[in-house]
């Protein structure tokens, strides 16, 4: 489904430059659960957003199904996201104006979606997740593990091929990080693919694959950076 | 301390590059506005001002109590001598008479050139008693003491004799008279301030004895000066008791006169025949409203900015005050900044002035000067309008700052005050509420000129050439032959005469009564005399009767001593003056009248004409071939032309003139630009709105501009968030301008009824005007709202363009 080739992500400032990423190969399978591991710093991120089709690589080649799209705009790009991708992160990154009903709704309004079709898919979605009753709630009237089922319920309600988790489990408490993984889980049980960054090995042995970064490159299997 | 302060400022200021060019952009510009008006109306409120005791000297000016009332700027030359016996209050007098004998200027004879000088004066000897002039020559006792003295002002002198001294040298003026003139005495150019306007200044005493007491007519300015403490009131209220005992028992019942203060006549006077078109106090306070809103305007960006701008300093706030800052010194240290930003801003301000002030001046039709900029009282005037901008935009933003809560802001939960936010919404609604009822003046007065312009006289006024004679010698004696030959041009249609040409005001009028019915009263209609073929070039359409025509002999026939009294008069009447006589045009016909004294008969009705602008109602008119020699009497020849070969008609033309026309210089004038002078006022008044309109729109826009930037910076991490859930660029920008243009709607309903009320207030001084339609409203609100989108769509798409990643790293 996806394949990268020689990878490379270099940011530059004004004193510095730093290379997150270094000639990374990488490829995912439909229906894998995949889980990057490595320490802070090494460009699991980088890696994800590149994935993501947040960012775009400094050099390398990025095969997205058959089409090669590692030069393309950041308006095309927005336009293979869209019900392709969807994207749970660390922070939440909830919009605190919206209730939760909408924010899940968000994927679906800039799919143009119809709005009966909409209040099915989210309600489907908030079931999945156990949180229909808060429908009507603020962001900041729920716990981290609330909140991360809202964006969970969020990054599914576009029934995305891939679902691409940023250290979904790293705000929440050993309670809730469970459940969310057993939502991911049952989520590629059902055929959607799943990245995931973590920092945990109990959680990436969830996975059926583990990769390991270090210093931006690529770890062979036999050295876990643990 | 202050120098810590200043280098802070400077320091903050750089920091944010952007948005102090935007602060001080806003700024400039509307300081730059505020300190052109104020030059403006500070020149308007000071005429007279020049002159010593000014304030003692009024001008005593005629009305007359009739329907409807007539008020001059004038009166009688009789009455100045009787006034300082009569009342006590006043000390003395002195009478002025504007001249002209050829096309509204006299013909003064220099050597071997000729020149027409539309401002020659005649005064008495005492008017340099009331006027102190500053002499450049000669005695201001004995300059004016015999007929034959004339004064020349600097200018005056310089272009008739160049450096050479003017004292004592000859000229002629007034042909009819031959009068030769010396030179008595050159006094410096009058300022521009005042509403006397002299090029040359002769004795009164020139028009002899007779004119001089007579009681008719109100064509002398006649000033006086008052002792202290004398009231002009109360001389007006005894001008009644004036005439009934020194002119005539029961005169005062119709006639009286008013004390006009000198000070007050340029702003406020609406009275007939002065000297120079008077200023209007109307536009000095709609121009005073302007400068104040513009200014308003661009403090409220300035607040609105520095406040939007409290969450990027929240932090370095909270950090000053945990290391010892107290609150008095915070703020103290934002009023400088605020200080500094208003000093950058005069500069700029001032130089935008002086590039701008010769436009401006031409503009607005004054002479306005760099010397009104630098003296004394303007430096003061702008360094505490200076400190009252960063004084009272500063405060508030300072106010607000200082008060943050060190802990919280360190912690970073200072987002944002919800009622920051509102009063920033409130100040760009009102913002929007000025510019859109600016928009709308705009637009009113644009359709009103509009109006005025395309408004359908009644007659032709396209393709007509005027050419003046002179007063004395009218059109001269070959008139008749003129005519013939110019109508054979091939490029002439047709060619007439008159003493009044459509489109100049005139204040002579004349008493019309019924002889045939007594019932119907008497009233006051304008006369206008004419040559044959009048009607006919100025295409005024005949709707009963006949227009005046040589075949039938309709001209007055003068009367003979010793013979039969002569015919009636033949009158041809327009159809309001056949209204006012109670009767209809076709009814009219045959219908004896008394005209000014003469009989005379109506044989012919014409439509209405408006011969004036739009802000006059119409007259009755009377239209009259007289009795003098054809073309006596007749100064004005109006030609109409096919519009063929125009250039070489004119030359044509003016072959005739000099053969056959009176020995004067050629005048020649298209009636479409006498026109278009009729409105001149309205039309820069147009020009001024929409200067004034666009900039304040400019200024709201630049403030917009800084806030939507800020907002959405304030929003990047959302922004980032939606576009990686699938917004498109198009998705972003509508968000960001809809939160805005909620504001610019609702500044509607403020601009609408405000706009509404003015304007209503405005066109009622026209006779005739346009009505205040929707459209106008709608319009100016849709303007606005589709400037202010695309300034904030500018700001919009450059977020919405951004990766996501780089706002969701941002947190």
């Amino acid at each position: 489904m996806i394949k990268l080739t020689g990878i490379t992500k270099r940011y530059r400032t004004a004193e510095l430059e730093t290379t997150a990423l270094d000639g990374v190969d990488f490829e995912l399978t439909s229906g894998e659960f995949v889980a990057v591991m490595g320490p802070s710093g090494c460009g699991k991120s980088t890696l994800l957003n590149i994935v993501g089709l947040i960012d775009n690589p400094s050099s390398g080649q990025y095969f997205f199904g058959e089409r090669e799209i590692s030069r393309y705009s950041e308006n095309r790009l927005a336009d293979l996201r869209k019900g392709n991708v969807g994207f749970i992160f660390q922070s939440f990154n909830l919009i605190d104006e919206l209730d939760v009903y909408e924010n899940v709704e968000l994927p679906l309004l800039y799919q143009r979606v119809g709005k009966a079709q909409r209040r099915n898919l989210v309600r489907e979605a908030l079931e999945l997740v156990g949180l229909s009753a808060r429908a009507k709630h603020k962001p900041d009237q729920l716990s981290g593990g609330q909140q991360q089922r809202v964006a969970v319920a969020r990054a599914v309600v576009g029934n995305p091929k891939l679902i691409l988790a940023d250290e979904p489990t790293g705000n929440l408490d050993t309670k809730n990080g469970e459940e969310v993984l057993g939502m991911l889980t049952t989520l590629n049980e059902q055929g959607t693919t799943v990245l995931m960054v973590t920092h945990s090995p109990t959680h990436a042995a969830h996975a059926h694959r583990i990769v390991s970064l270090l210093d931006g490159r690529v770890m062979p299997a036999n050295q876990l950076a643990i | 301390m202050l120098k810590s302060y200043l280098v802070m400022a400077i320091r903050q200021l750089l920091s944010q590059k952007l948005y102090t060019a935007i602060n001080i952009a806003g700024l400039a510009l509307g300081l730059a506005c505020t300190l052109l008006i104020a030059l403006f109306v500070r020149h308007e409120l000071s005429y007279e001002r020049g002159f010593a005791n000014s304030d003692r000297i009024v001008r005593i000016s005629e009305d007359l109590k009739v329907d409807p009332p007539l008020h001059f700027a004038g009166s009688s030359p009789a009455v100045a001598p009787l006034l300082a016996d009569f009342f006590p209050g006043i000390q003395a007098t002195a009478r002025l008479l504007s001249c002209f004998d050829i096309g509204g200027g006299v013909l003064v004879t220099v050597g071997e050139r000729q020149f027409v000088e539309p401002r020659l004066a005649a005064v008495d000897s005492d008017f340099f008693q009331l006027f102190e002039l500053e002499w450049l020559a000669g005695d201001a006792r004995t300059a004016l003491a015999t007929p034959s003295g004339v004064v020349l002002t600097q200018s005056t002198a310089h272009r008739y004799f160049g450096d050479a001294a003017a004292l004592g040298s000859t000229l002629t003026a007034f042909e009819a008279l031959d009068l030769p003139l010396v030179v008595t005495g050159v006094v410096r150019d009058l300022p521009a301030n005042t509403h006397l306007e002299f090029d040359l200044l002769v004795s009164t005493a020139y028009r002899g004895a007779e004119l001089l007491a007579s009681w008719g007519g109100s064509c002398f300015h006649t000033y006086a000066r008052l002792a202290e403490g004398a009231d002009p009131a109360a001389i007006g209220s005894r001008s009644a008791d004036f005439f009934d005992q020194r002119f005539q028992q029961g005169s005062g019942r119709f006639r009286g006169f008013v004390a006009v203060p000198i000070r007050d006549i340029h702003l406020h006077s609406t009275r007939e025949g002065e000297l120079r078109t008077p200023g209007s106090l109307g536009t000095v306070y709609a121009l005073s409203a302007i400068g104040v809103f513009v200014l308003l305007i661009a403090c409220f960006n300035f607040v609105n900015l520095a406040t939007a701008r409290a969450t990027q300093r929240s932090k370095e706030i909270g950090l000053r005050k945990a290391v010892g800052a107290t609150r008095a010194q915070l703020i103290r240290q934002m009023i400088g900044e605020s200080l500094l930003l208003t000093v950058i801003a005069v500069i700029v301000a001032a130089v935008i002035v002086g590039v701008a002030l010769v436009s401006f001046a031409n503009f607005v039709d004054r002479e306005i000067g760099v010397d009104d900029v630098a003296n004394a009282q303007s430096v003061a005037a702008i360094v505490t309008l200076t400190l009252l901008v960063a004084i009272g935009a500063g405060s508030y933003p300072a106010f607000l700052l200082s008060s943050f809560n060190p802990a919280r802001t360190l912690r970073g939960s200072v987002t944002r005050g919800a009622t920051a936010t509102t009063f920033r919404k409130v100040l760009v609604i009102l913002q929007f509420s000025i510019s859109i009822a600016l928009v709308v003046a705009t637009l009113v007065v644009f359709y009103q000129q509009r109006f005025a312009s395309t408004f359908e006289l009644g007659y032709r006024k396209d393709q007509i050439v005027v050419l003046t004679g002179s007063m004395a010698r009218a059109l001269g004696p070959n008139w008749v032959t003129m005519k013939d030959r110019l109508e054979r041009l091939p490029g002439v249609e047709s060619a007439t005469a008159s003493n009044v040409v459509p489109g100049t005001r005139t204040e002579v009028r004349s008493q019309v009564r019924n002889l045939d019915d007594d019932e119907v009263g008497g009233f006051l209609a304008q006369l206008i005399l004419t040559d044959f073929d009048f009607h006919e070039t100025y295409g005024i359409r005949v709707i009963a009767g006949r227009a005046a025509s040589e075949a039938n002999g309709d001209r007055e026939v003068e009367e003979q001593p010793g013979q039969l009294p002569p015919p009636p008069a033949p009158f041809v009447l327009n159809r309001l003056a056949v209204e006012q006589l109670g009767s209809t045009p076709e009814e009219i016909i045959g219908r004896v009248i008394q005209v000014a004294g003469r009989r005379g008969v109506v044989i012919g009705v014409v439509e209405n004409v408006y011969l004036e602008s739009v802000r006059d109602p119409l007259a009755p008119v009377l239209y009259l071939v007289p009795r003098w020699e054809r073309g006596a009497g007749l100064h004005e020849a109006s030609i109409r032309l096919t519009g063929a070969d125009v250039e070489g008609t004119l030359v044509a033309i003016d072959t005739i003139w000099r053969e056959l026309g009176p020995n004067v210089p050629i005048i020649r004038r298209f009636l479409d630009d006498d026109f278009e002078a009729l409105y001149s006022g309205e039309r820069r008044q147009g020009q001024l709105l929409t200067l004034f309109s666009l900039l304040a729109v400019a200024i709201a826009c630049l403030g917009l501009y800084g806030l939507a930037s800020y907002s959405t910076m304030r929003r990047t991490k959302e922004i980032g968030i939606r576009k990686a859930l699938g917004a498109g660029v198009g998705d972003i920008v509508a968000l960001l301008t809809a939160e805005f243009g909620l504001l610019v709607l609702m500044a509607n309903v403020i601009a609408w009824p405000v706009a509404y009320f003015a304007m209503q207030r405005w066109l009622s001084g026209f006779a005739y005007r346009i009505e205040l339609e929707p459209f106008v409203f709608i319009a100016s609100g849709l303007v606005a709202l589709a400037v202010a989108s695309m300034t904030v769509a500018l700001v919009a798409n450059r977020a919405a363009r951004a990766k996501p990643v780089a706002s969701l790293r941002y947190e």
